[in-house]
Formats: C-alpha cells, structure tokens, sequence
C-alpha cells in the first residue's frame, strides 16, 4: 500500500466516521466506495477496530509522575511551618518525611511533622483530612498517638501534626528485647483495643504496620501507641484502575500489610476489617519475624500479581513458616526469629495460635474477626489455655474458599456459588451422614434380632460394618480428591487468560469422568454426577443436568436396586428437570412412581417422599391443574407442620407454593394472607438474599398485580428482579421472570418514561443469550423480536434483527409460524418487500396448518406488505391472486382498512358490485374513524365507492361521487399523480358504462394531459 | 550557540548526517537523565518517560531554546530516542521473560521507567514500523504523541500540520495501529 492508498482510506475513514450512526456510515461507504470494494471493506474493518480502540496509545509509557521529589527546601531545620518549627528529621516514609517539631502556642510542646510527598492533591487532601478531624478529635485512648492539626506547606506540601511518641517500632522493640512468645502476646492486645477503639469513633486506619505501632516504655512497662490514624483515609486516594498503578507504592509502601479488600481494585468500600486483617499480619510477623508474604518477593514482581497473591494466596500457617525457616536454607535470610528456636515455635503457635492468625487474615472479610476486641479476646483465651474461638477449615470451608478465590474468573453470582458448594457437600459430607443416618436407623431396627443373635454373628456383622465403613471413607477420599482436582483445574494461572465460566469447570469436570476417572469406584462416580447434575441445574442449564443425574441414577440402579433411596432421589431430580423443561407429562409421571416407592420404603412422613410430592405438586402447575396442586401443597405443609415446624425451609416453600397456587386459581383473598407470611418466614428462615425469597415477592407482586395494584406490583418486581440479577446473574433464566413482569407493569400504568433501563437490560440478556455459540432458534427469536418490535425506538434494530431471525430460521427450517412471520416483518423493516411478502406468505400457510394463530392479522399484515410492494395501484393483482383472497375473505374480518380494500377489489374484479360496496362503506367508516375528514385516504375511498355503485348501474350518485372525489383528490397534495389517474380512470369507466362518449374522451384527455404532466415537469 | 542548536541548524541544512547526530545526542541525554534517576532514587520508584523528555528538553537547549522551530527538531529526535529506548528495553525484558534463565544482567535504563508489557510494546513498534513505511506523518505522529507526550496541538505543529489534521490523523493511525495489533493477534 502506497501513501496515497492510506490518505485515501484515511480520508474515507474519517468521512466516515463523521456520520453519526452506523446505518449512515454505512450508506455513505456503499455510496462512495460502489467500485472499490476493497477500500469499503478496509475502512469498514477500521471503523469496527475504532469501536474498541478504546484510549490505546492514549497513554504513553509512563508510570509516577513521582521523578522530580527531592528534599525540598523547606524542610531543613530551623524552618517554620505555619506553628511549628522544625527541630529534626526523624525519618522518611513511604509517603513524606517525618521531623521532631517544636509547637509554640497555644502551648508549647514537642510534636511530630509530617509532610507528605509531592505529587498528592494538596487541597483534597486537607479536605479529607478536615472531614475526619472530627472523628479523629473524639479519639483518646492511652495506645493512640492522636493527631492534632494539618495544612499546608508553604510549596503546597501537605502535613499532618501528631503527637510525639518517643519509642521505636513494635517489631524492633520485641526483637531487641528478645521478648519470648508470650509477651508478644500481651503486647499486641493493647495495639486490637486502640484500634477497637478507633473503630468504635468510625476510624479507620488503613495503614496499620509495625512502622506505625511505636513502642516507648514507661515506668518499666512497654507502652505501643498507634500512630498516623486518619492520615491514611486523607492522603489515601481510592484505588481506581487508574490511580492503583500509579500511586500504588508510592503512598502505600510496602503492600505486605495491604488487605484483600484495598487491593482489589473493584472493592473501593474499605471497611473496619481491614484493619483486623492489617492486625493479622502484625501477629504474624511478631510471632515468625516474617510477613506472611515475604516483603522480597512481593518488590520483585508486578502490581498485577502484587494483588493477585494479596487477594488470592494462602500464606503458609506460623507453624510451617518456622518450620521452614528452621531449615538451612532459609537461614540466610535473616529473617530469623530471636525470641526462640524456631522448631520449638513452630509447635508452640501450631493449632490455636494458627487459626487466630488465619482467621484475622481472611481473604473474605466477612469471615475475618469482627472485631479488634474479638481478635484480642481470642488472644487472651490462648494465653489462659481456653478454647480459642478461630478453628481448623473444614472441607466445606476450602471450597468455599477455593471458589472466593476464584470468583472473578468463574464469573456466576454467589448463589450459583452456594449450589455447586451445596452439590460438592452433598456429594462428600452430606452423603456420609445420610448414609450413616440411615445405617443407624436399620441398626435400631434390627436391634431386637441383633440382641438375640449370637456372639459370633454379632461380630461378622461389626466385621460387615467395618468394611462398611472403610468403603465409604474411601468413597469419599475419591470424590474429595476428585473434585480438588476438578477446582484446581481452573487455577487462573493455568487457563491463562481463557474465559473461564462455570459451565467451563463443569464441563471439564464431566470430561474427566467420562474419562474413566472413577471406572473402579461407581459409588464416588454417583455421588459427583449428582452434585455436577444439581449444579448445572442451579445455573439453567438442564440439558447438561439430566444426562449427569441419570447417569448417577443408573449407576446407583445397578448397584442398590430401583427401590434404594439414593436412585429415588435421583429420580425426583430427573423428574423437576423434566419439569424445568416443561416436559410436564413426563414428570408426572415419574414422580408418581417415585412418590409411591417412597412412601412405600421411606414412609409416608419422610422429608424425601415430601420433597417428591412437592415436586408432583409444582409439575401439576405446569399445564394448569392449579385445584389438584393446592390440595398437595395443603396436605404436604401440614406434614411438615406437624413433624419439623413451619419454621423449616421446607416448610417454608410448601406455605409459598400454596399461595400461588390459591392465587393461579383466582382464591385472592385466600392466597394474599399466605403469601404475605411465606414471605415473611422466607425472609427470616432463608434470608432476604435467598433466589426463593426472590420468588415469593415476584408471587406476592403478581397477586397484587392480579388485584390491580399495579404500582405495588411494580415495587416487589423491581425489588425481585434486583434481587435475581445480583444473585442469579442477569443470565439465569428464572431472572427473566420478575425483569417481564416489571416490564409489562410498566406498560400497563403508560410508565414509558422508566421502561428504558429495563428494556435494555431484557435486550442485553438476550442479547448474550443469542450470542453464545449454542443460541436457540427461540433465544434468537425473541431477541430479533424485541429489536424489531419493543417500544423504545432508539433500542430498536432491524439490521440487526434480521441476520438473528434468518439464522432462527436456519435452524428451524420454515417451520415456525412466528419465526416466519418475524423474518417477513424484519424484511419489512429492512426495507426489502418482496422477501417480506414470500416470507409472510410463507407464514400464513403453515398457520393454516392449525395452532393458535390469528389469521386475520396474518392476512392483514401480508396485505399491507402487498401494498407497499405495489404501491396503490393493487390492479396489477392477477384475478387469481384476488380470488384467493376473497375465498379467505370468507372468515370475516375488519381489522385492516387496507384489507378492505383488497377484498372490494377482489369482489370489484368478480362483478360483485354490491358486495363491493359493501365492503368499501366498511372501509370508509374505518377511515372516517381513524383519519380526518379532508384526508386524502377518504377522498380515495369515495372514488372507490363512487366505482362500486357505477357498477350497480347507479350511475348519478355514483357520477356525483366520484366527481367530488376527484375534485378533493386533485386539490390534495399528498395525494399522487397515481391515485388521481385512478380516479380518472374510474370516472372513464363510469362514462363508458353510462355510455357517454364526449365524456369519456374529454376525461381521456385529461388523463393523458396529466400524465403528460407528471412526465413532463415533474411536480 | 550549544552544540545542540549549532547540530539543529545544520539538520535544517538538510545535512543527513546531523539528523543522526541530534538523534545520538538526544538518545544519549534520555539515557544519562534515566540512569541518573536510577541512582538517585529508591528501588522502586519509576520515571515518567514523558517527564524524562521534558527534562532533556529543558537541559539541552534550556535558556535558548531558539523558538518552535528548533524544538520541533529536538522533539522530533527525542520521540525517536525514547521509542529506541523503550523498545530496546522492552526486547530485553522479553528476551528474559521468553528465554528464562536468572542471569544476572546490569542495570538497565529502561528499567526506570515502567513499561506495558513488553511483547505488546515490541507489537506497537513493529506496527508502527510498517505504518512508517507508508506514511511516515502519521507515524511521527504517533511517535510524539506516545513516546515524547506531546498534546496533539503540539505534535501538529512539529509536523507541520493544523491541530484539525493531526487529531484526524491520530484517531486514524491509533486505530489503524489497533486493528493492526488484532489482526497479528488473530494470525497469531
């Protein structure tokens, strides 16, 4: 490519750009580039690079604009800043120099001065500061050196004025005094209570650090006061995107006792547990003499991975790092502790002291201490050899942390979290104790025999239960280990970048076991399909859920035989994904069956006979059988009153489930009272987060919808669909139910105005539901439907429309009615009428076929298609084509005035004149009601009439018709030349039939005068 | 008269070999300011590379800066010096970063001023490269703009084009670089 290729591409590029929308960029390319395709394409290629380009190369390599920071001038002693005079250099920090200072009034004292680098905002942080300073006036405690007083240097510098605390840091006097463990202890507590204290005022510190934590000793005792409080919050700017690169080190220093939540970027609302967390790290160092990540390595690499250690890796416990440091390679170091031999450490804070440390160093904050005062009296326990309240992680607790860790890559919302922990509990815990629970149950049952058996037998079945035993826990050795694997599978560093969803893990999990994975342990195999199937179920997916619940049922079959509880249940799910599918016959079936084989082995009063009847219940729901749901929900809720208490989630849902069904069936007084209280419990017993505390407002709401409380409606649907979209995720399809009927609430109280964000966010679901690689025919429907159709204008799009109907379309074959009928109106839209009258057409046939679809309105819009494709001038019809519409003309139908006229066309052509006429005061009666009287439509249909009774032989209304609407219609000025020649040429042929010749060839006259006309000036 | 001003008016000459000249003595400037930095400041700390030019700037023709025109001729150098930096910088961090190993190796200039990603910068330059080979006033543009800071107002007027045709002109070659960098990516 030449120089003068790219000018003129640039040239084109920028024309282009210029245009304002899309369409017109596009109109104008095809305009000027109709003989250079290639350019077209090149510059359509740089216009769609353009929408991403984002701010690349906006900014140039750089990093802090930091460079010029050098002693200033006014910082040498002797110098006066504002009251105070500087006597000494103390130190530097991280962010500004700290001096002795000498304050002269109101009273003399000796305080400390820190200014803070430059490169801050001065102003704002003065702002910040000012903000605070009440707070931070309100604070006294003996172990917080309190700030007094801020400005600005005269460079502009800020400077905050602290109480002088003459001692050194905390790490330094433990390790010079070579305080054992104990003392360490005990001199951390007083730091949590300063910071509970802080707390208790609404002080958060921020930057808590052994830097920050000064010791003096006083009277023989060591005394920490923690210094720098509120100076944190006021030179701290918030870690945006932007700013976190840029200022990162320069004002937080060393990142070792930054917390998850300030380093995660997103997570700006820094609360009080970071602190507990900073407190963590503390205990940490002063008891292994290390951070918990070694300060070395954190310089030595990026930002990026600074904050992904921060937020996503476990340190190793106390007792593994002495560990560790006993070893020879570490010592060199010189990180070693000074307070003991670290092997000897090492047992020491192994156990309680551990887990004290873990627990304030949570990744997850609200899994942190709550408190400072907590962290401390946790402490105190240890030191008093009391049961410590920080415990050991169970297995549930590492997946839950190994799914916190990886939830920005496993983008779900945290219920769909919930259920893959649930189905992973299920599959290890959960089973163990249900099949233990169960093993119990058979013991007390065969107690009596047992009794009486003999000592031998006795012992071969404590044999059998044994082996037993040791079976189960290698079954669920497997399945834990199993599904480790499954989880670290999607350790970011090994997925590199890919897009790792759920559906990802999942799917590789599924792999795997096909694999062979657990080719000698069925029951392992069972147990994750089962938790998979219930996982891919929670996030809607339920394809991928049947085919791994039946292969856990068949497993489970071949093992336990159809009647064990574990292949019912697996049953019962099969049967609610039938359901969720709206296979609703299927499922009923199966759930009979399954209900009556429980209630046969389990009992009648079993929670599973009663979560399968619910089950049947809902499935009954399905084609509407509302009055035999109602009657199971009744007896099942007064089971579970009677045996676990309305209290109890299932219960709860049983008193839900029983109000909407009242409610489906038109019972309005009957169902608000239950749905009232359902959600009241469903808010107490499953939280106001839980997705079924969701549906119960989304019921309440259509109830009160139902009663035509349309603005209270609205408010749960909103409080619903907010709900979903953060808990769900705006993909799972049950958040589509409360987004619907907000919208349709909307539209019936005329709430256009709102209606905008919602109708975006329906056209952003579904636009991410059309755009996966698996999209539906229906998915790719209704999102060209909504584009085409939905009542924001400027949301709407044809061009885009139209390729998703005509894949639909690919899909189904022209098989769906409503497909068809969309892929005509998008043709429509797109302005290419004959593909839109075939495929309406087309539509119109297969509706014949039978199925619930309005003819008339088919019939109609195929008619308006017919006239925009022919204009006015419908004579062109063939006779045929006519007839066949008169003959559909047979159902009767009114809607569309351009209809009507088709049909007194049709009838026109047959020699019916007086159905004609008919049919055309049908028509004008139509028009006279939706247009106004001088319109020329009205004017055009007189004529037409005017016609219709010339042909009745009525010739002087019809002369006195059609000459009146000649008149109006040549004096209109929307009115074309095409429709006034018509008008001519009905008057011609009222002539010929009234057989007056000089008439008929004056009208002639004027009729080829005006087309002589039109050709010839062009009006 | 400083040697840099005398080197400048010989470029507007049109003496080829004292383009070469004002470039070296620009590159070497950037190099001495950056390893000074290095020196001076704590681990750490990182330099604006656009600063870096700026401080160049005011020490090599400082008090007599000779109007716009000279200037223009220093920025013009100094955008190819500090590319020439940046990316020789950057094809050494990847060489390691690629070809492993923890040798030891001496301080760097460019480590003081904190790059994108290396490969991707080594990705920009060489689509920058090609863009040049076809229209080297949009590529100086580029150059400016990214590696020497200058404002689009300025980079037009060194250029010798109105404000109106440079922003053209960046929207066009930023993206056209944009597209190109995809386009590599897709090739793989």
């Amino acid at each position: 490519m030449s120089k003068k290729e790219l000018d003129k591409l640039e040239n084109l590029f920028s024309s282009a750009l210029a245009r304002e929308t899309p369409a017109d960029r596009m109109a104008f390319l095809d305009r000027v580039c109709q003989d250079d395709p290639d350019s077209r394409d090149r510059v359509m290629e740089l216009l769609e690079a353009h929408d991403r380009v984002g701010s690349f190369l906006e900014t140039p390599p750089v990093d802090t604009g930091a460079v010029m920071a050098s002693p200033e001038m006014d910082e040498a002693p002797g110098t006066r800043i504002g009251r105070y005079k500087i006597l000494q250099k103390l130190g530097e920090g991280g962010f500004g120099t700290v001096h002795m200072a000498e304050q002269e009034e109101p009273v003399q004292r000796k305080v400390a001065l820190k200014i803070i680098k430059l490169g801050m905002d001065t102003k704002q942080v003065i702002a910040r500061f000012e903000v605070e300073q009440q707070a931070l006036a309100m604070m006294d405690h003996p172990n917080i050196a309190r700030v007094l007083d801020a400005g600005a240097t005269k460079t502009g510098r800020p400077y905050f004025v602290m109480e002088l605390v003459k001692g050194i840091t905390i790490t330094d006097y433990c390790n010079q005094n070579r305080l054992p463990l104990r003392e360490r202890l005990e001199l951390i507590q007083p730091v949590c209570h300063a910071v509970q204290h802080a707390h208790q005022k609404g002080i958060i510190h921020r930057d808590l650090k052994p830097n920050n934590v000064l010791v003096s000793v006083h009277e023989d005792m060591p005394v920490p006061k923690v210094i720098d409080f509120g100076i944190a919050k006021a030179t701290n700017q918030r870690l945006t995107e932007k700013t976190f690169y840029t200022e990162f080190r320069q004002f937080l220093g060393t990142p070792e006792y930054m917390s998850p939540d300030q380093a995660d970027v997103s997570g700006l609302d820094m609360d009080t547990r970071t602190d507990i967390y900073s407190l963590g790290v503390l205990l940490y160092e002063l008891l292994t003499g290390t951070t918990p990540f070694h300060a070395a390595s954190l310089r030595e690499t990026s930002l990026e991975e600074i904050r992904r250690i921060i937020r996503e890796v476990e340190p190793p416990r106390m007792s593994q790092r002495l560990q560790s440091l006993s070893t020879a390679k570490e010592k060199h170091d010189g990180a070693m502790p000074v307070h003991g031999d670290p092997q000897t450490l090492s047992r020491q804070v192994r156990g309680d002291l551990d887990w004290i440390a873990m627990k304030a160093m949570e990744k997850d904050r609200t899994r942190r201490y709550a408190t400072a005062k907590d962290l401390a009296d946790d402490i105190e326990r240890f030191l008093r050899h009391e049961p410590v309240q920080a415990g050991p992680p169970g297995m549930a607790y590492k997946f839950t942390k190994f799914v916190r860790r990886h939830r920005a890559a496993v983008a779900v919302g945290s219920i769909v979290v919930a259920a893959l922990l649930a189905g992973l509990s299920l599959a290890t815990k959960g089973l163990v104790e249900s099949n233990k629970a169960q093993a119990v149950l058979e013991v007390g049952r065969n107690a009596a025999e047992e009794a009486r058996a003999s000592e031998e037998k006795q012992r071969a079945l404590a044999e059998a239960k044994a082996a037993e035993a040791g079976r189960e826990a290698a079954r669920c050795r497997t399945v834990s280990r199993f599904l480790e694997e499954m989880l670290r599978s999607v350790d970011p560093n090994k997925i590199q970048g890919r897009e790792v969803s759920m559906r990802y893990v999942l799917d590789e999990a599924v792999k795997k076991i096909e694999a062979g994975g657990f080719s000698d342990q069925p029951e392992a195999e069972a147990s994750v399909r089962l938790a998979l199937g219930e996982t891919y179920r929670t996030l809607g997916l339920y394809d991928a859920a049947e085919g791994n619940v039946r292969a856990a049922r068949s497993i489970w079959c071949q093992l336990f035989g159809e009647e064990h509880r574990d292949t019912l249940r697996a049953d019962r799910i099969l049967a609610g994904l039938l359901r969720h599918e709206s296979r609703f016959a299927e499922a009923e079936i199966l759930l009979r069956k399954t209900a009556d084989t429980q209630r046969r082995v389990l009992g009648e009063e079993n929670p599973e006979t009663l979560i399968t009847q619910t089950e049947l219940a809902l499935a009954l729901w399905g084609p509407g059988r509302y009055e035999e749901a109602e009657d199971l929900h009744r007896k099942i809720l007064e089971i579970q009153r009677r045996t676990i208490g309305e209290n109890d989630a299932a219960a709860v849902k049983s008193l839900a489930y029983l109000g909407e069904a009242c409610r489906a069936l038109g019972k309005t007084d009957e169902a608000e009272p239950l749905l009232r209280r359902a959600l009241e419990l469903c808010r107490q017993v499953l939280g106001d987060d839980h997705p079924f505390t969701g549906s119960a407002m989304n019921n309440l709401g259509r109830l009160l919808e139902d009663q035509g409380q349309d603005q209270q409606a609205e408010k749960y649907y909103r409080r619903t669909y907010e709900l979903d979209k953060r808990v769900l995720g705006p993909d799972h399809p049950d958040t589509e139910i409360p987004l619907n009927n907000l919208l349709r609430v909307l539209r019936s109280q005329g709430k256009t105005g709102e209606i905008r964000p919602f109708l975006a966010d329906r056209l952003a679901g579904l636009k991410r539901a059309a755009e996966r690689p698996d999209a539906t025919a229906l998915v790719l429907h209704a999102y060209a439907w909504e584009l085409l159709h939905c009542e924001v204008g400027e949301l709407q799009d044809p061009d885009e429309a139209l390729p998703l109907v005509q894949r639909a379309v690919e899909l189904r074959g022209y098989s769906d009615v409503g497909i068809v009928e969309t892929l005509a109106f998008a043709y429509q839209r797109t302005d290419r009428i004959d593909m839109a009258v075939e495929n309406q057409r087309r539509a119109i046939a297969l509706a014949r076929d039978g199925g619930p679809y309005d003819l008339e309105k088919m019939q109609s819009r195929l008619d308006d298609l017919l006239l925009d494709q022919r204009g006015v001038a419908v004579v062109d019809l063939s006779w045929q084509d006519l007839m066949s519409n008169v003959s559909r003309a047979l159902v009767p139908y009114t809607t569309s005035d351009t209809s009507l006229i088709l049909k007194s066309e049709a009838l026109m052509a047959a020699e019916r004149f007086e159905e004609a006429e008919e049919v055309l005061r049908g028509c004008m009666a139509l028009r006279r009601k939706n247009l106004f009287e001088g319109h020329w439509l009205i004017a055009e249909t007189t004529s037409r009439l005017g016609s219709a009774i010339a042909g009745q032989g009525r010739f002087d209304t019809a002369e006195s018709m059609l000459l009146d609407a000649h008149d109006a219609l040549e004096k209109n000025r929307l009115a074309t030349r095409q429709i006034k020649n018509l008008s001519i040429k009905r008057i011609i042929g009222l002539y010929e039939a009234w057989e007056k010749p000089d008439a008929v060839s004056r009208w002639k006259e004027q009729l080829h005068d005006s087309d002589g006309n039109a050709n010839g000036t062009e009006e | 008269m400083s040697d840099i001003t005398r080197i400048i008016s010989e470029v507007k000459k049109g003496d080829s070999r004292a383009t070469d000249r004002l470039l070296a003595m620009v590159y070497d400037e950037l190099r001495t300011l950056a390893a000074r930095k290095i020196a001076n400041e704590k681990p750490g700390h990182t330099l604006q590379a656009t600063a870096l030019v700026h401080e160049a700037y005011l020490r090599l023709l400082g008090s007599e800066a000779g109007g716009w025109d000279n200037s223009a001729y220093f920025f013009s150098a100094a955008a190819e010096a500090m590319r020439r930096i940046l990316v020789e910088s950057a094809r050494r961090k990847a060489r390691l970063k690629h070809g492993g190993g923890l040798k030891k190796r001496e301080v760097d200039e460019g480590d003081a001023i904190t790059l994108p990603d290396p490969d991707n910068l080594i990705a920009v330059d060489e689509a920058l490269e090609r863009l040049a080979r076809e229209d080297e006033v949009k590529a100086d543009l580029v150059k400016l703009r990214y590696f020497a800071g200058l404002t689009i107002e300025q980079a037009g007027r060194v250029l010798g084009i109105s404000r109106a045709t440079a922003a053209r002109y960046w929207t066009f070659a930023r993206t056209w670089l944009f597209n190109e960098l995809n386009r590599d990516e897709e090739r793989g």
